[in-house]
Parts: structure tokens; C-alpha cells; sequence
């Protein structure tokens, strides 16, 4: 029953592998359609086009994500005390996320905004019945990167187990922007027993960040036993203490328990 | 300097004759902005906006947050567009006209950059003595390749006839350089509506697309987003759908109540309006029947009429049973303490009998339909959340009762007497008046304190996050009975902060002083793990009673089924996600009565980790909520937000602990005769045990 469930889960996914050669390379989250023709009896247009204008899904996507808001869409507010599913660290407390809109974005309507040093954390979970995962998530430098000879390295980026804190996998950056400045970091990501999380130690650079997926990759089934030890982690300097700092806060401040605030009578201007 | 506002009279005329949805501008094959053919009016920021200020505005307020930018690649249409930057607590609004008649029309605005509160309100004069209305914001969909999103609002009424003055309130955040708003637009979008007064939530005045919310018929729309078109609403529900099947639960929850959720979200791919797809989704959610789950929404917000301040707790009705039998299903409601003022005549010991003719917490389950503000146990038998939020303050999201009942039925009583009356009586809500005056009595089930002057104040019983203890009333000094009242249990992971250094100080000069102890816990609202950990080292030796796995640990899973499962899960996760409870030096012969009431979450850990203990008793009416897990929140548009729990906690025997609350060990009812004469029944039952039970 759970491997039915499963499937049709990712009947979405598979049904773009015409298109694309590796479906969980570059998986799609949200769609993107044209609008309607524009409104009738409006002068007709000259010069050149300034802006393409489509439609796209508020919730984000893709559903099946592992990632509780892989796609920026739900977790940006005034506050950032709250357990959203991107929570970012700043000077090792917790901060609202900024936000970008629209086509700025790599999908959905909005994304994270980032600055140097900063901090995020994603709320996730393993994929059902041991499967291995695929892990993706895209970063783009506000402004030239650091390293022109790098481009793409603009952060640390990793999947570790919620609980423990266990690094599995560090993402690889593309070698190079795609053609709107984005660089996609991703992996392969063994099977867990326990929840998978991510996390983004932001480098030298403001970024824009979207589209992060935690996905099953059934095609791979169970993860084989390891032939031998995985290579150590290598992070940025100071990005193990970092990493450390900022899950035992998140542990720490997990919430059991309802509103934190006082409650104070509230008016209702407008 | 007014910026063009263009109203196309003749248009609107033809549209009050033959209303029709309203349809946004749309853009050229350039890419730009075109207003609707049909637009009411349209805000094209060619020159500076004309900034509008209510009257009793702050001073830090009246400012302009916005500057004009020209650019005319970047504008959505002219040459032009607003950036606005405003704080959370001063909005920018920005007047438009409409015509001077009975209409009704919807906005539509684009933005970039961070995010907003976006609302389109209209106030009336105050001579008119009509109640301003509101409209909330909220994404259709559509983008532009340059940062530009469309948010609109659902239609709303406005008696233009009143020379009201309509706006757009817009209040940016999530970028600290403010965010850029362009192409203002209203429509004409259907027909003027009424929304008069109305009694009852099921009152049939209101239709089909508004509810009776406080006595005033609410349209649904304007508390919620637009519907989604057809090119994304099966992708908006699927996106739900799979984040509630992935993250939700634990194993009572997924098995028994998600599927009911599922199956109403599914129905909303085919909603016809924009009020029964959102509250379908937040019925979905409240189907969930979790304590740490809900959907918030604006229509919560709106006022109420009329004034009860009064609290109910679940108790014993054993004077009037004669009057009015016990309910085979739920327990007796009765008034726990009231307020100075606005009270209905009501006072400890009266009984709430019925609600519309039902029982209370009947009644108040059947609000499942259209309460925001539902909130109910994991634990299928605990009822003690619907009875706390009947009255208290609607501030704190509560008084169902003035927010939804139509009559109430009760039996008073006669403290001097203690009798009561041998009939039912029936109170009008809409009869309820608002004279004011005294505090806004807050519900924390305690009908009395015992900790002398170191008690809450019993005017207003605002416990919060506040910590009182004290030698227990009534005790000697030779006895040293000592007691605390908290509700709050964020430790907040900090040793030393005021939660966890309260607690730690009360174990440490317990163990040091006291012969025996009361803690009441009795509106036990949780926090974080360390602070129940704290205070079971006052009683028993260290042990990993449970383990966490919270938030989900394996997405979709059902948890174990079987012990066995269940001890394989807690030995995977007790090292990192451990609730380790007592301490070495804990002190096993000082007697602890836990008393309890309604409690959720950690509150629900607590007593999970204080019983069995050698020397703890647990006292209260029933089971505590079992909400053993955390949550996972999110945020939408529009005043929109929602919070699911997510994972399930395992004890070191490997069973699932949500939707199972803590049972007392001694089951005591708070008894309508000992309210009337002002004995707290479930305190002096952990009293005489505590005495029973002195240390030497």
C-alpha cells in the first residue's frame, strides 16, 4: 500500500523524463504557464519586450518534497522565532528570512534572500522504505561572485540527520551559473532511518536561494553497504562550529507547547 | 500632489446594471501592464500618491513611507512606480474613489520585493454609524519575469452613497529596502451586500458565503485569498495534500484523523468560491483533531459583540441533576469564576446546561465547520480545551460562546443558600450587554489560588508566563506545604532563563524546606523539553522514559506497529532525541501532588514524566491532551497561516504517546456544590493527600 502511495507520488516526476534526460537532476517545482491573450482594446504594442509574465503556484512545489518548504514560499514573515520550514541564523539567533519575488526567483513566488554569513535551516524527513534521495537546491550571488574563477561557490551546503546532527552529504556546486545567474548544488543522498534536514552556511556573497528538494530516488532502491568509509566533510573554515551552534539551538528551542507571547488585548484599526 | 486616478463612471453604470466578475488588467505583448477596459479606478503612480491618515493616527505614523521611482523599463505600465518602506506598526494607505453609490468591487495591486500585508478597506464616517470593512490580499498566481507579483482581493461592499473613504492599506516587510508596488486597480465585482446582525453561527440571514461571527454577519471572502484559477488549484491542493501526508502526525493522528482530512481537502479542488476552498482547507486542518494544529485567519479578528466575562471549567453538577441530568457523553459545564463586571449574573457554581439547545461541548465541536479558532485535544476523550475557550477574553482567541451560541441555558444558584434554582434558564447572547468595567477575567481553571499574597491576582487570574509560589493557605508551619501556579514551560533551551531558573530555584529550596509540595499545572500550555526535564529531578532518579521523533522521522510513517517496532524506533533516536527525566539526587521521600486540569504538549510531558514516580500523585479531571510532538508551521498570504504537528513521541516501552493523554492517578471532578461555597475540589483532594504523606 505505502509503495502504491509511493509511486503515485512521483507519477509527476516521471512523467517529465521525455523532457528532461535525469528527472531528479533538474526537477521542476512549480508550473509555469502563459497568461491569457492581453485585454482586448488596448493600443497595440511597439518596442522592444520588457518583461515575460506567467502564472505560478503560491504553495510551491514540488509536493512530493521531503523538505517541509523546500520552495521559500511558506516561511517568510515579520517574525522569525516561529517553526517555519526555512529557518535562518543570524549572529547565532534565530531571524525572519527576506524574500524576493517572482521571475527573480528560480520557481514559485518567492525565495529566500540571503545575506554573508547567514544561516538556514530546512525542515525535513527520510523518504519511505529506505529509498536513497536525490538533494538539490539553487544559489544565486546578488552580486559578483567572490571567487570569478569559483563562481559557484557561494556556500556550504549539506544534508545532515535532524536529530543527531550527522553530516551525510555535501552538495556540490555546478561548475558554472546557468544563463540567469543560478547555480544548482546537489547530490545523492544515502537512505536514512531517521529525518534528513539541510543546511546552507552562506559564504562571502548575498544570495538569492530556491527551489531546495529532498526527494526519493526509487530508481536506486536501498543504499548497498558502503564499500568503505565516505571521505570526510570538508567545510569552510569555522563551519563545523557554525553548523554545531546552530542545530543546538534549533534543538534546543524546539517548541512543545503553544503560543510563547503574552497575549495582549489586540485593536483592529483597518 | 494627486496622482491620476481614472474612473470610468459610464463603465461602472453598465457594470451595476449587468454585474459580472471582475477581471484584472492584463499585459501587451510587450509586457506591459494594461488596466482592465472596465477598471473603476487605477492607480498608475505617474505622481506621488496622495497619503491618507486616519484620524487618532500616531504621530510616528503620519509620515509618508513610500517614495516615487521613475523608470519606465521597470515600471509595470508608465513611467513610474512606489517604493514603499513602512514599519510593522505604521501601514501606508493610499486613497482611491469609487462612485457614490452602493457597489462592490475587488483590488487588485502588483508588488516586488520581501512580502506585505495588503488589505483594501473602506471606513465610514463616524456619523453613519456604519462599521468599516476589510478585505485581505493574497497572490492569484501570476508573475512577471522581472519580480512582479499580482495580489487581489475577494469583492467587497461599499456604500458609496456614505462618502466613505476607501484605501489600500500596505504594510511591506521581509526586505530592507522595502518593497515596490505598481498598477493599482479596482473593479466592479458583483453587488453591493448588506451584512446586518445575525445571532447564532447557523443563523440562515447571513447565506451560504458569510458566517455569524459576534453577532454580525461576515462575508467568508474577505478573510480569505482569491480562489485559485484552474491553472493552479490542483496543484495548490496537491501541494497541501502531500505536506499533511509526509509531515503530520503521529500514529493515532494519521491513522484515525487524517484520512477525514484528506477526504474534505479533496473536495475543495471543486469549490465553487473563494470562502468554501479556504475554509475548506482550514477545515481540513481542524480535522486534523490535534492540539498543536490549526489555520489562522483574519475573520478571527473581527469584533465581537457584547461582553461575557465569565470562565467554564468541566466539573460535577451534584446539586442540579435533578434539573437537568448528567450527559452520558461529555461532562457537567460549570462556571469556574467570573469577572467584575459583564458577567450575565453568572456566578462560581452556576451551570451552563446547553448551548442552542445542545450540550456545551457538543455545541462546541459542531463549530468545526466554521471556527478559526477551534482548538481541541489529540486525546479523543479530553474535552477540558472546548470548556476553557467557551468564555475568557475574545483577545486571546476565546469566548466561543459570544462569538458563535445563540442562547445559553442555565441554572443558577445561590452561594449564601447553596441551592439552586429548580429550572433552566435561557439567556439571549444578543441580550448580552457591554457596560465594561473590571479586568477581563482570564480562564486558567483554577476557580480559587492558595498561595496567600504570593497568589495570582484572583480580579483577573493572568498567570502567562508568570511563575507564584508560596506556602500552600490553610497549612501550618510545622506541615511546610509548599505550592506553585505556572501555565508556561518555555525553558527556551537556557538554563538560567526565567522559566528554567524558576523551576530549578523550586527544586532546589523544595528539596531543601518543604515536606510536601502542590504544583498546579491546571492550563498547561507547554514549551520546550529541558523545562518538565527540570522539574522531574525534583522526584525520581535519571531515566530516558521517551524519545522524541519529532518532527516526522520518516516521511508518511504511521509509526510502529508493534512494541517492538516501537522500542527499535526509541533506541534509534534516545541519544540525540531523549526525554531524560529525574536526577541523582532527586529527593524520594518528599511527597508532590501534580495537579492538572488541561494541559498540552510539554505540559503533557510533564505529568508523562512525573508519574510512577515513588512519591507523585497526579490529580485532575481526565486526561491531559496528548500532543506529544512538535509542530511545524507556515505561513501564507493574506493574514493566512497554518501549523500541523509533526512526529510522535515513543516511550521506552515502544508505544505511541499522541492522542493518549496523561491519566491522573486520583480522577477528581470539580463538584458544583464545594464551587458555590468556594472549595476548590481537585486542590483540597491533593492537599489531604500531600498531608497524608508528609516527609518526616
Amino acid at each position: 500500500m505505502k509503495k502504491l502511495a509511493l509511486l503515485l507520488t512521483l507519477a509527476p516526476l516521471a512523467a517529465c523524463q521525455d523532457e528532461i534526460i535525469d528527472p531528479f537532476t533538474t526537477p521542476t517545482s512549480t508550473t509555469t504557464v502563459p497568461t491569457s491573450e492581453p485585454t482586448g482594446g488596448a493600443p497595440p504594442a511597439s518596442g522592444p519586450k520588457v518583461r515575460d509574465v506567467y502564472q505560478r503556484n503560491p504553495f510551491g512545489g514540488p509536493p512530493e518534497n521531503l523538505l517541509a518548504d523546500g520552495d521559500f514560499e511558506l516561511s517568510i514573515t515579520r517574525q522569525g522565532t516561529g517553526q517555519y520550514g526555512w529557518r535562518r541564523i543570524h549572529n547565532g539567533q534565530l531571524a525572519p528570512t527576506a524574500a524576493e519575488t517572482g521571475g527573480i526567483c528560480k520557481s514559485g513566488l518567492r525565495c529566500g534572500r540571503v545575506p554573508s554569513g547567514d544561516l538556514l535551516i530546512a525542515t525535513g524527513t527520510t523518504a519511505p522504505d529506505e529509498a536513497e534521495h536525490f538533494a538539490s537546491i539553487w544559489l544565486k550571488a546578488l552580486e559578483g561572485p567572490p571567487d570569478e574563477k569559483a563562481p559557484c561557490e557561494l556556500a556550504d551546503v549539506l544534508v545532515y540527520t535532524c536529530g543527531a546532527g550527522v553530516q551525510l552529504e555535501k552538495l556540490d556546486p555546478s561548475p558554472l551559473p546557468d544563463q540567469d545567474g543560478w547555480c544548482q548544488f546537489q547530490a545523492d543522498v544515502e537512505s536514512s532511518k531517521v529525518a534528513i534536514c539541510m543546511y546552507v552556511d552562506v559564504g562571502e556573497s548575498d544570495v538569492l536561494v530556491d527551489n531546495a528538494v529532498l526527494v526519493p530516488a526509487p530508481s536506486k532502491g536501498q543504499s548497498p553497504p558502503s564499500p568503505s568509509p565516505k571521505p570526510p566533510i570538508v567545510l569552510r573554515p569555522g563551519g563545523a562550529e557554525r553548523m554545531a551552534a546552530a542545530l543546538d539551538l534549533i534543538r534546543r528551542t524546539r517548541r512543545f507547547g503553544g503560543p510563547v507571547e503574552t497575549p495582549a488585548p489586540f485593536d483592529r484599526p483597518d | 500632489m494627486r496622482s491620476p486616478v481614472f474612473a470610468f463612471g459610464l463603465t461602472l453604470a453598465c457594470a451595476l446594471a449587468a454585474p459580472r466578475l471582475a477581471r484584472a488588467g492584463e499585459f501587451d505583448e510587450r509586457g506591459v501592464f494594461l488596466p482592465a477596459a472596465d477598471a473603476v479606478a487605477f492607480e498608475t503612480f505617474e505622481v506621488s500618491p496622495v497619503h491618507y491618515v486616519p484620524e487618532g493616527t500616531s504621530p510616528e505614523c503620519t509620515l509618508e513611507h513610500y517614495e516615487l521611482v521613475t523608470d519606465k523599463d521597470d515600471a509595470l505600465d508608465g513611467d513610474s512606480y512606489l517604493r514603499v518602506q513602512t514599519t510593522q506598526d505604521c501601514p501606508e494607505r493610499l486613497p482611491l474613489e469609487v462612485p457614490a453609490v452602493k457597489g462592490s468591487y475587488a483590488v487588485t495591486l502588483w508588488m516586488r520585493h520581501g512580502s506585505a500585508d495588503a488589505r483594501l478597506a473602506v471606513a465610514y464616517p463616524p456619523e453613519s454609524g456604519v462599521e468599516g470593512v476589510v478585505a485581505r490580499l493574497a497572490p492569484t498566481g501570476r508573475a512577471t519575469s522581472d519580480g512582479w507579483i499580482e495580489l487581489a482581493s475577494n469583492a467587497i461592499p461599499v456604500d458609496g452613497t456614505l462618502a466613505p473613504t476607501l484605501y489600500v492599506r500596505f504594510s511591506d516587510f521581509g526586505n530592507e529596502d522595502g518593497a515596490d508596488l505598481d498598477a493599482i486597480e479596482i473593479t466592479a465585482d458583483g453587488e453591493y451586500r448588506e451584512q446586518p446582525a445575525c445571532s447564532g453561527a447557523a443563523d440562515p440571514i447571513c447565506g451560504d458565503d458569510a458566517i455569524c461571527y459576534g453577532g454580525q454577519c461576515r462575508l467568508g471572502a474577505l478573510s480569505v485569498p482569491p480562489l485559485p484559477n484552474d491553472a493552479i488549484r490542483d496543484e495548490m491542493v496537491d501541494a497541501m495534500e502531500m505536506k499533511l501526508k509526509i509531515f503530520f502526525g503521529g500514529r493515532k493522528t494519521r491513522l484515525s484523523d487524517l484520512p477525514v482530512a484528506l477526504d474534505t481537502l479533496d473536495t475543495i479542488r471543486s469549490a465553487p468560491t473563494a470562502w468554501q476552498f479556504w475554509n475548506g482547507f482550514a477545515r481540513a486542518i481542524r480535522e486534523l483533531h490535534d492540539w498543536h494544529t490549526h489555520a489562522d485567519g483574519p475573520i478571527g479578528e473581527s469584533p465581537v459583540a457584547g461582553r461575557l466575562n465569565v470562565c467554564f471549567i468541566e466539573g460535577d453538577a451534584d446539586l442540579t441533576h435533578g434539573t437537568a441530568p448528567a450527559d452520558a457523553t461529555y461532562k457537567d459545564i460549570l462556571v469556574s469564576h467570573v469577572g467584575a463586571a459583564d458577567t450575565a449574573g453568572l456566578n462560581a457554581g452556576d451551570r451552563l446546561v446547553a448551548v442552542d439547545g445542545k450540550h456545551p461541548i457538543a455545541w462546541a465541536r459542531e463549530q468545526i465547520t466554521t471556527d478559526w479558532g477551534y482548538h481541541v485535544a489529540c486525546d479523543d476523550t479530553s474535552f477540558a480545551d472546548f470548556a476553557e475557550a467557551l468564555g475568557g477574553p475574545v483577545w486571546m482567541g476565546r469566548s466561543t460562546l459570544l462569538k458563535y451560541a445563540k442562547t445559553l441555558s442555565v441554572i443558577r444558584c445561590d452561594a449564601a443558600s447553596a441551592t439552586c434554582a429548580g429550572e433552566i434558564e435561557t439567556i439571549d447572547i444578543a441580550d448580552l450587554p457591554s457596560d465594561g468595567g473590571g479586568e477581563d477575567v482570564v480562564c486558567d481553571n483554577r476557580p480559587t489560588y492558595h498561595l496567600g499574597d504570593q497568589s495570582p491576582q484572583a480580579s483577573n487570574h493572568y498567570v502567562f508566563g508568570s511563575f507564584f509560589r508560596g506556602r500552600v493557605d490553610g497549612t501550618s508551619e510545622a506541615e511546610q506545604i509548599h505550592g506553585m501556579v505556572f501555565d508556561t514551560l518555555y525553558g527556551g533551551g537556557d538554563p538560567n532563563g526565567p522559566v528554567n531558573f524558576a523551576i530549578r530555584s523550586a527544586v532546589t529550596d523544595w528539596k531543601a524546606t518543604a515536606r510536601g509540595v502542590i504544583i498546579d499545572h491546571r492550563a498547561g500550555n507547554g514549551g520546550t523539553i529541558d523545562a518538565p526535564e527540570y522539574m522531574t529531578q525534583l522526584v525520581r532518579p535519571p531515566m530516558t522514559v521517551a524519545a522524541m521523533l519529532a518532527p516526522i522521522d520518516v516521511a508518511s510513517w504511521d509509526g510502529p506497529e508493534s512494541a517492538a517496532q516501537g522500542i527499535a524506533a526509541f533506541n534509534r533516536v534516545k541519544a540525540s532525541q531523549g526525554y531524560n527525566v529525574g536526577a541523582v539526587d532527586h529527593d524520594p521521600n518528599l511527597p508532590v501532588a501534580l495537579v492538572l486540569h488541561r494541559e498540552g504538549s510539554a505540559s503533557d510531558f510533564l505529568p508523562q514524566g512525573m508519574k510512577g514516580a515513588p512519591k507523585v500523585r497526579l490529580f485532575g479531571p481526565g486526561p491531559s491532551a496528548g500532543g506529544f510532538s512538535t509542530f511545524i508551521q507556515f505561513v501564507y498570504w493574506g493574514g493566512i497561516s497554518f501549523q500541523f504537528a509533526s512526529g510522535d513521541t515513543l516511550t521506552n516501552e515502544g508505544a505511541p504517546l499522541i492522542g493518549h493523554g496523561v491519566v491522573p492517578d486520583e480522577i477528581v471532578q470539580q463538584r458544583q456544590s464545594d464551587l458555590l461555597v468556594g472549595i476548590d475540589t481537585i486542590h483540597e483532594a491533593a492537599l489531604a493527600w500531600v498531608r497524608s504523606e508528609l516527609k518526616p
